[in-house]
């Protein structure tokens, strides 16, 4: 035999001697040697008696760690029940393939030709259809990086491991056919005796009541044990056994003699339904067949049964308002603990105004969750309440699969360890491996923990509040003015606020008078005002210049900082000092009347400018700004701005209007609200623009007149136009657009466009004319109210579009082309339909070659059985 | 020399490992072949022995019943087919098992927080905190032990098995272990921790 444990080197022989005294293991003549030793060597006599107490204590110590009599059933019903978790979903796998396998023959069988084409074409689309998602649905996989998969091929390359599951599912068809059930695991020597017969649920539930099964106090046997079924992937099942309360599963896994009736059930095609429940999860077999999907659950499975099952973490949030917080919180101590829970955290603070608020976490039963929260509904005026139940069953299951996968997989690449070949790098790479799976083992584990926990115990989280825990013990009303004060004289406005801030006990929080560069003067003041007093305080400052933009803002405060919403009856409310900002500027007094004033002179601009000049000075008005300018198309334009007293105002305009012809006249006036509506001597302002009149005007003017003209050329549509583009300039015309083209089929056409005084329009329009035969002539006249109709230097335009006739056909056109165009488009879609049949077929012919295959070999198969 | 004759036992160990749990050859063939009824002959023949190995790596009841659920699974899916060899191979998957959790074993904290449950009024906690100390001071002092000296150990004391028996299962010869056992007694009584420990 292979040494497993590395031997040692042969320690003192006195210590293997005594040891092997002590236990009984001496030949006679060592045995006689030791006796005598010890006779004569006190220290080894010393050494006995140690070796001796060492002894003693170790077989003492042993003995408490010793396994109970049950132990060897213990075990042998714990392997048997993995290893039927662990074969389960590949067995309901392998059923399933079968199943089909015959179905498929069945149908097969006996059928014509066009029959099976019919089919072949049905099962293609259906596959298409239905597939398509699946295999979609399949690629979502649960397992992380494929763990799932690579596990399952693990198992099913293990040889041992299918051949027994094949001879399990022959046994199981035996028992399906007799109507049998497969005897309990656990039983002693199982194998060997008849397996007991239970065939009716009546029985069953006789069998049941004569036990007398030993419920704890606060499960019922069907809370004791359920039974669940989670549908993994589309061809993996597992079945997961879970102890409802752990201390009754402990009085009766350890209670060697207590015999429970089987239950048997149906994980059957449709294992999403969840399974009835059995008594003892050793016990649990399961058989495809034994049992009709529809049969009534067991006696134990009331509807209320189904719940445990499911993971759920209830949660609940509750807002109270109470008349007294600590009394709320004795109260809610005491309902937890009837309800068979505890208060978890407690916090609380106390509010400005004495009122106390807090938050309580207590744990209760699930069960007694709603009864708890209608009792804490006693307790005060409920706010707001929210019950959310988390239903963690599917992850909870899904970890619990993932987690046996996981262990799978570690013991796989344990036994790769064990095999100990292979290089290093290897070894260690597979040792890394480990070493990720068990960190994954661990974290589904603590997860699993984590979720018992929460299910376990339902959270009730309490926001307990005082009556009026938000109310004010006072107000204050805080108002807040801004206006701006325009002034004839900033510096003594100044001067004469700060008096005013003496007499009416006005605090100035800041003052600040500035000199900028020009002129301007500016001040700033923040007063703050009392109460009393700030009516009088503005009426002396207002009257110290003109105000614009007042603005006064009033807000309520709470005065400890609390809820400014509904104040109650007994809150005071205090007016607080009003701050009055206040912002002087120097009122430079904007004209009182603007006018504005366009003249169009025949004249010489500058000189009329000049003389404009002269006659504002007769009149007593300033020039503030004058400027000339003359553009390239010979327009001049002066403008020239006056300032001067609203008396003067009518003999100035009287000599300007004299210049030329007034093109435009606006008046504007603007009154102060507090200033006299006839004073001599406001400003007034007045806006001179004086320009001459061009011999054509700008080219943004609208035209007055406008005229198209087509003529049909008879010669050389080019030549004629640059004909007449130079007549045009001769003539003092503006050609403003040109263009000249060439159509395939030989049309040339020339466009032109000019812009011609009106008074001249009509002759070159009649020279025009005489470039060929006028096709057609539009003539448009806009004229503008208040214009003078038959202004001769008004703008007219004159569009002139000169063609000839079509040269010859051209080629794209008649028969022929159309034909060989018609043809080709043809054979484009000819090709274009070949293109997308030959997508089509590639997409359905793998399939349709797939489905014939697999039909071919069923049917060979099942011929092949037949003739057996 | 009456303090003499006490051990002087010619038949051999207090507590002879029981015949009927030693499994023939055939017997293991057979479970390894996928036979149920084997299977579970083989489970009550070595059961114990398994849970002895396991316990003395991992020095917990509990966790060694789980590893003797592994280790028989991992028997029961045919992991090996060598039935000549089956013992060896049953020892070293358990070895490798037990080694296994005990690695794991380390962040312990969060089982901690869940299972902190108070402890039973009733109990007297003086007596049953000497008792407790006791025993972890036993529990140190083996797991202070070289690995095999504490299967040889544990296979003696918690299996009564006798050295024929260990031998068998630990796949060393007579002297080997007499030295190992010998060895383990000696370190035992000479640690001063155990120096006051009374049975």
């Amino acid at each position: 035999m292979k040494p497993i444990f590395n031997s040692t080197p042969a320690p003192e022989p006195l210590d293997d001697l005594l040891a092997a005294a002590l236990h009984g293991e001496l030949t006679a003549a060592e045995r006689a040697a030791l006796d005598a030793r010890l006779a004569t060597d006190p220290a080894a006599r010393a050494a006995y008696q140690e070796t001796q107490r060492m002894h003693d204590l170790l077989e003492k110590n042993h003995r408490e760690a010793q396994p109970d009599p049950a132990f060897e059933e213990r075990m042998i019903a714990a392997v048997r029940r993995k290893a039927r978790a662990e074969k389960e979903h590949r067995e309901t796998a392998w059923e399933s393939v079968m199943v089909l396998w015959r179905g498929l023959g069945r149908l097969v069988r006996g059928r014509s030709w066009p029959e099976y084409a019919g089919a072949l074409v049905v099962l293609l689309v259906l596959g298409v259809v239905a597939f398509g998602p699946i295999m979609a649905g399949i690629r979502k996989a649960k397992m992380p990086e494929g763990q799932a998969r690579s596990l399952a091929f693990l198992s099913w390359a293990s040889p041992s491991a299918a051949e027994t599951q094949l001879a399990q599912t022959k046994q199981k068809e035996e028992y399906r056919e007799t109507g049998m059930v497969i005897a309990p695991p656990d039983e002693p020597l199982a194998a060997s005796t008849p397996p007991s017969m239970i065939t009716d649920e009546s029985k069953k539930a006789e069998a049941f009541a004569d036990t007398g099964a030993p419920t704890g106090p606060t499960a019922s046997p069907a809370q004791l044990f359920q039974s669940h079924a989670v549908n993994l992937e589309s061809n993996e099942f597992a079945s997961h056994i879970q102890y409802g309360a752990p201390i009754a599963s402990t009085t009766i896994s350890t209670t060697p003699s207590f015999k429970t009736p089987q239950s048997h059930h149906s994980p059957g095609p449709d294992l999403a339904a969840l399974r009835p429940f059995g008594l003892d999860p050793n016990q649990v077999t399961t058989s495809p067949a034994d049992a009709a999907p529809s049969e009534p659950a067991h006696p134990a499975s009331t509807p209320a049964a189904t719940e445990p099952s499911r993971k759920l973490i209830r949660n609940a949030q509750l807002d109270l308002e109470v008349k007294s917080y600590e009394q709320a919180v004795d109260d809610i101590t005491v309902l937890t603990k009837a309800d068979g829970g505890y208060v978890d955290s407690s916090s609380s603070q106390r509010g400005g105004n004495g009122k106390l608020q807090g938050t309580l976490v207590a744990k209760v039963l699930p069960e007694n969750l709603d009864a708890f929260l209608l009792r804490l509904r006693g307790l005060g005026e409920v706010k707001n309440q929210s019950i959310s139940t988390d239903d963690v069953t599917r992850a909870y299951y899904d970890t619990e699969a993932r987690l046996d996968n996981s262990r799978l997989m570690e013991k796989q690449l344990q036994q790769l360890l064990q095999r100990d070949t292979g290089k290093v790098a290897d070894l260690l790479q597979v040792e890394r491996e480990l070493e990720r799976v068990r960190g994954d083992i661990e974290s589904m584990q603590g997860q699993l923990k984590l979720y018992d926990f929460q299910v376990q115990y339902a959270t009730v989280t309490i926001a307990l509040a005082e009556k009026d825990l938000n109310q004010a013990a006072a107000y204050l009303l805080q108002e807040h003015d801004t206006f701006s004060l325009f002034a004839r004289n900033v510096e003594e406005a100044f001067q004469q606020a700060k008096a005013a801030a003496g007499t009416c006990q006005a605090e100035i929080l800041s003052a600040d008078l500035q000199h900028n560069a020009g002129q301007d003067e500016t001040a700033q003041f923040v007063f703050s005002v009392p109460p009393a007093q700030i009516d009088a305080f503005l009426t002396r400052v207002r009257a110290l210049g003109r105000v614009e933009n007042f603005v006064r803002t009033t807000r309520r405060v709470a005065n400890d900082g609390g809820d400014t919403g509904t104040p109650a009856d007994q809150t005071r409310t205090e007016k607080d000092r009003v701050q009055v900002e206040v912002a002087i500027r120097a009122d430079d007094e904007s004209p009182r009347q603007q006018t504005q004033l366009a003249v169009a002179s025949t004249g010489d601009i500058d000189a009329q400018a000049r003389q404009a000049k002269d006659d504002a000075a007769v009149n007593g008005a300033a020039v503030t700004a004058s400027s000339f300018d003359r553009a390239p198309d010979g327009t001049e334009t002066a403008a020239l701005t006056f300032r001067l007293p609203v008396a003067h105002v009518a003999a100035l305009m009287t000599a300007l209007e004299k210049l030329g012809r007034v093109e435009s006249l606006t008046v504007a006036r603007r009154d102060g609200p507090d200033q006299p509506a006839a004073d001599d001597n406001a400003p007034a302002q007045i806006d001179l623009q004086l320009h001459n009149v061009p011999a054509v005007r700008f080219q943004d003017e609208p035209p007055r007149q406008q005229t198209q003209l087509a003529i049909v050329s008879t010669g050389d549509v080019d030549a004629q136009a640059q004909q007449v583009k130079a007549d045009a300039l001769q003539t003092g015309v503006t050609v403003t657009g040109s263009s000249f083209q060439r159509a395939p089929d030989g049309t040339e056409e020339a466009a032109l466009t000019f812009r011609v005084p009106l008074g001249r329009a009509a002759a070159f329009t009649a020279m025009l004319e005489k470039l060929g035969r006028v096709e057609s002539l539009a003539v448009q006249r806009n004229d503008v109210p208040g214009a003078s109709g038959t202004d001769p230097d008004a703008p007219a335009e004159i569009s002139l579009r000169l063609h000839n006739e079509a040269a010859f056909v051209a080629d794209d056109r008649g028969l022929w082309p159309t034909l060989r165009r018609t043809f080709g488009g043809g054979i484009a879609a000819f090709l274009g339909s070949v293109q997308t049949i030959g997508v089509i077929v590639a997409y359905l012919l793998p399939w349709a070659a797939a489905l014939v295959l697999a039909a071919w070999v069923g049917r060979r198969i099942y011929v092949s059985r037949r003739k057996r | 020399m009456t303090l003499m004759s006490a051990p002087s036992r010619d038949e051999p160990a207090p507590r002879p490992a029981d015949p009927a749990r030693e499994a023939d050859a055939a017997t293991v063939a057979a479970a390894l072949a996928g036979d149920e009824a084997a299977f579970e002959a083989v489970i009550r023949a070595y059961g114990r022995r398994v849970y002895a190995v396991a316990y003395a790596v991992v020095q917990d009841a509990a966790e060694a019943e789980d590893i003797v659920q592994e280790t028989f699974l991992k028997v029961h899916q045919g992991r090996t087919r060598d039935a000549a060899n089956f013992t060896a191979w049953l020892m070293t998957v358990t070895r490798n098992a037990a080694r296994d959790r005990l690695r794991r074993r380390r962040p312990q904290a969060s089982e901690e927080v869940f299972h902190a449950l108070p402890d039973d009024p009733g109990a007297r906690p003086g007596a049953e905190l000497a008792r407790r100390e006791g025993r972890e001071r036993l529990r140190r002092a083996l797991g202070a032990l070289p690995e095999d000296h504490r299967t040889a150990l544990t296979l003696r004391y918690l299996e009564g098995l006798d050295y024929r028996a260990i031998e068998q299962t630990m796949g060393v010869s007579n002297g080997a272990l007499r030295g190992m056992l010998g060895r383990a007694l000696g370190t035992l009584r000479r640690m001063p921790a155990l120096a006051e420990e009374r049975p």
